[in-house]
């Protein structure tokens, strides 16, 4: 298959250094550890959107104590989660709630496998793709139940029995709804789905037709309940539940229950803009001719050894400037204050050049490296790796934005309202948006 | 097929976020729905009515502050006014024009906690944070009268204890023209958001005859369909010569139900700011406080004076020997007899129902226990 991950398990095998396995064992590490880290940088992220917007919202500020406009919040959350002690109630099931955590993690991990960046920037292209995002969502379900009786608290088993219900009646609209786009693209590859929305805005699925528009919306809503977020977060209602299943979980088994579920909101993002809003395809820069002769002559004039050459050079007077900044900043931080150990802060500054010398090495490193298979252009970096990612990234921010705004307008239904809504309107919807949608490519796309 | 079902006893509070405070609820649930509700009081009991046999007549003034902390000067009026009728004191008009600005102005901002926490037991935040910010605006104009945000200890036998500093009646117009567009918004914000609608109409329906036979009071009982207002029925103070409406349930809303209930408060919201505009246009120009050098000594005798606070008939109940001191003081709030009936009106309800329920009837713990 044709994805970065394949180029590299290739560039390692050509070495014939290390075998086939070492070789897919060192570059599947690399994807875990790379999918884990965006995990946990987009739940941090989320966590300060959501505490930025909801003080905007409140008309509050938000945080802004920690780093500049309170940036490295989540940071000084995530350590002062990991220093909490963890407490396991003396009743609680230990095993389950240890464990509990972890498979809502796990749920959420796992779709990171699937989902593109861009045309080559994907782990796996699985043939089932989208069908395997589904069943991965549906294991966070698994995890809730787990913590809520787990924990042996009545308030954290009402949670745990309410987001069962919650999440397993709302698949079934949110998997009619992508049914829909599942026929309309003929696969279920999610590679596929987005190159049959190429072309522009309005090969977009969302435009597809009046069927689509509205799976969108039933995607869109049922997704919000399966995340158990506002206006469908009756699971963690806090001012009826106290907290919901989470209730008796602290320190950073807390915090994995919040990454898990803040990465969930950019997961049904993504799940969104690969279904209806084209995926990593910005329309009008989708194919390469975009910049012209002229602009395909300097790219494809940038080599490697040539970028990387300038990169260096570029970074010697930023390394320089960096250190006298950071000597300058520490001098002044000590001054104001008699708290910060002056170790620390010249650790800090050691760190930091260090940090850029290093960076320093590994370019000229690179700029060595004997490369036996190709690698991307600069100019394929560009339109194939970078456009593509941040075209991608925005549209799921900009779905991940409303979705975080919504908590923060609307209150939430109960539970008998929760579910009415469930059967009686969005399952209906949804088949009724599948049959006219079959009937629709039937009369009007050939 | 029938499902063998148990009953498990759920123990809300009295740390539970939305019980407003300190109250316990058991609850005899099966899953979700309430089958029984038996309300635990006492958690915030401080003995205020035994204190109030110990300290002398002003010295009790400050603990009326914390009969309802978000209507401290109601609080504070209503017992003013039952120690001046008890002793026969006069009160001069400034001094009743700034009290009846001051109580529509706390009436203002208790019920907007009120319906702002209403909102956030639903679930919405933002409504409660844009509540509590134009709460602020008041909480520093009251400040600028006595010096406090929350106890104020404003009232004093005879009149209040400060005058009006100078511009303040000018902020005080500001502050209504800025809060009557601000009601408006908020009303599109939330009052009529249909998740919220959804929630609230039709849920704990209290009749006319259970908010009697309970013995409702303020906003629960005019919800519920009974004309009563202390302020136009057994007018005290300046009330009868300012124009004002005593609230009816909307049209839109069931007679009796929680939304029915919210929206009796915010139009007495609407109302409250037509009182504060004629204080301020009408505001006299004598003394603020008819101040006697004397150590207050009432006759022998008693007296039951009640008041409409926020959270509807506030009584104080007052026996005097002829000390310096009450013989005995029985204080009726609101709150108390509101909490009576969620036993009779749970049952049947769902936990989320009754979060509704006691955030409808504007439960607040200090008033229960006081």
């Amino acid at each position: 298959m044709d994805n970065l991950v394949n180029d590299l398990y290739r560039e390692f095998t050509l070495f014939q250094m290390i075998g086939h396995d070492a070789a897919a064992f060192v570059v599947m590490l690399a994807c875990g550890l790379a999918v884990l880290t965006f995990f946990g940088f987009m739940g941090g992220l989320f966590t300060f959107l959501e505490r930025k917007l909801a003080g905007w919202t409140n008309s509050r500020r938000g945080p802004n104590r920690v780093g500049p406009y309170g940036l490295a919040q989540f940071a000084a959350d995530g350590v002062k989660l990991i220093l909490k002690e963890d407490i396991i109630p003396a009743e609680a099931d230990r095993t389950f709630f240890r464990f509990a955590p972890y498979l809502v993690l796990l749920g959420t991990a796992l779709s990171f496998v699937v989902i593109p960046f861009g045309p080559r920037l994907i782990i796996s292209d699985l043939n089932v793709g989208i069908f395997y995002l589904l069943a991965t969502g549906s294991f966070t379900v698994v995890g809730l139940i787990m913590a809520g009786w787990a924990s042996n608290n009545k308030w954290a088993l009402l949670g745990g029995m309410r987001s069962a219900a919650q999440i397993v009646s709302y698949e079934i609209p949110n998997a009619l709804a992508i049914l829909v786009v599942v026929l309309t693209a003929g696969t279920m590859s999610v590679q596929g789905i987005i190159r049959a929305q190429a072309g522009g805005v309005q090969h977009w699925f969302l435009f597809n037709s009046p069927f689509c528009i509205l799976a969108f919306f039933i995607y869109f809503t049922t997704s919000i309940a399966e995340i158990n977020r506002i206006p469908f977060d009756i699971p963690e209602a806090e001012s009826e539940l106290v907290a919901g299943y989470n209730i008796e979980y602290s320190g950073m088994r807390f915090g994995v229950f919040f990454v898990a579920e803040f990465s969930n909101i950019y997961v049904v993002s993504s799940i969104a803009v690969i279904c209806f809003l084209g995926g990593w395809q910005l329309p009008g820069l989708a194919d390469a001719e975009a910049l012209g002769p002229i602009g395909r002559k300097v790219g494809e004039s940038l080599s490697y050894p040539s970028v990387l050459s300038a990169l260096m050079i570029a970074m010697l007077p930023c390394i320089w400037f960096a250190w006298k900044a950071m000597r300058a900043f520490s001098a002044d931080v000590l001054r104001k204050s008699a708290l910060l150990p002056s170790r620390l802060v010249r650790m800090n500054s050691e760190l930091l050049l260090l940090g850029l010398l290093a960076a320093f090495a590994t370019l000229a490193l690179l700029l060595h490296w004997p490369l036996r298979s190709r690698l991307p252009s600069i100019y394929e970096l560009v339109f194939q790796y970078l456009v593509p990612f941040l075209t991608f990234f925005s549209k799921a921010m900009v779905i991940a934005f409303v979705i975080l705004l919504w908590r923060w307008t609307l209150p939430r239904l109960r539970v008998d309202q929760l579910m009415s809504v469930c059967w009686k309107y969005m399952i209906p919807l949804g088949f009724v948006c599948l049959v006219g949608q079959g009937f629709w490519l039937c009369l009007f796309n050939p | 097929m029938s499902f063998v079902t148990e009953e498990m006893i759920l123990n809300m509070g009295p740390h539970h976020p939305s019980t407003h405070g300190v109250l316990r609820f058991i609850l005899r649930t099966d899953g979700e729905v309430i089958y029984g509700c038996r309300p635990d009081v006492g958690f915030l009991h401080r003995g205020l009515e035994k204190i109030a046999e110990k300290v002398s007549y002003p010295q009790f003034m400050p603990y009326t502050d914390r009969i309802d902390y978000l209507a401290a000067m109601n609080c504070n009026f209503g017992y003013a006014l039952g120690v001046e009728r008890l002793a026969g004191i006069e009160v001069p008009a400034r001094a009743e024009y700034i009290r009846v600005l001051v109580v529509e102005l706390n009436r203002i901002i208790s019920h907007l906690i009120s319906v702002g926490t209403f909102a956030l037991d639903m679930g919405a935040v933002t409504p409660f944070t844009h509540a509590l910010r134009e709460r602020e605006w008041v909480n520093d104009l009251l400040e600028e009268l006595c010096g406090a945000r929350l106890t104020y200890n404003y009232m004093r036998f005879g009149g209040v204890s400060f005058d009006m500093p100078t511009g303040f009646l000018e902020r005080v117009g500001n502050f209504l023209d800025y809060f009557e567009p601000r009601l408006d918004q908020f009303n599109r914000l939330i009052s009529n958001n249909k998740i919220f609608k959804e929630r609230l109409s039709g849920v704990a329906v209290i009749s006319r005859e259970d908010a009697l036979d309970y013995g409702l009071v303020g906003p629960n009982l005019r919800a519920s369909g009974v004309d009563w207002d202390l302020r136009r029925d057994e007018p005290y103070s300046i009330y009868p010569e300012l124009k004002f409406e005593v609230v009816k349930p909307p049209s839109h809303t069931e007679l009796g139900d929680c939304y029915s209930r919210y929206w009796v408060r915010i139009l007495e919201m609407v109302e409250s700011t037509r009182i504060v505009r004629q204080c301020v246009s009408k505001m006299p120009n004598d003394s603020y406080w008819n101040r006697s050098k004397k150590k207050l000594k009432p006759p022998p005798g008693e007296i039951y004076v009640r008041t409409e606070a926020p959270r509807g008939e506030l009584g104080f109940y007052l026996i005097s020997r002829g000390e310096d001191r009450p013989y005995r003081l029985k204080i009726r709030t609101g709150s108390f007899s509101a909490m009576s009936i969620v036993e009779k009106i749970a049952p049947g309800l769902m936990v989320s129902d009754l979060v509704t329920l006691i955030a409808s009837l504007d439960l607040i713990a200090p008033e229960i226990d006081r």
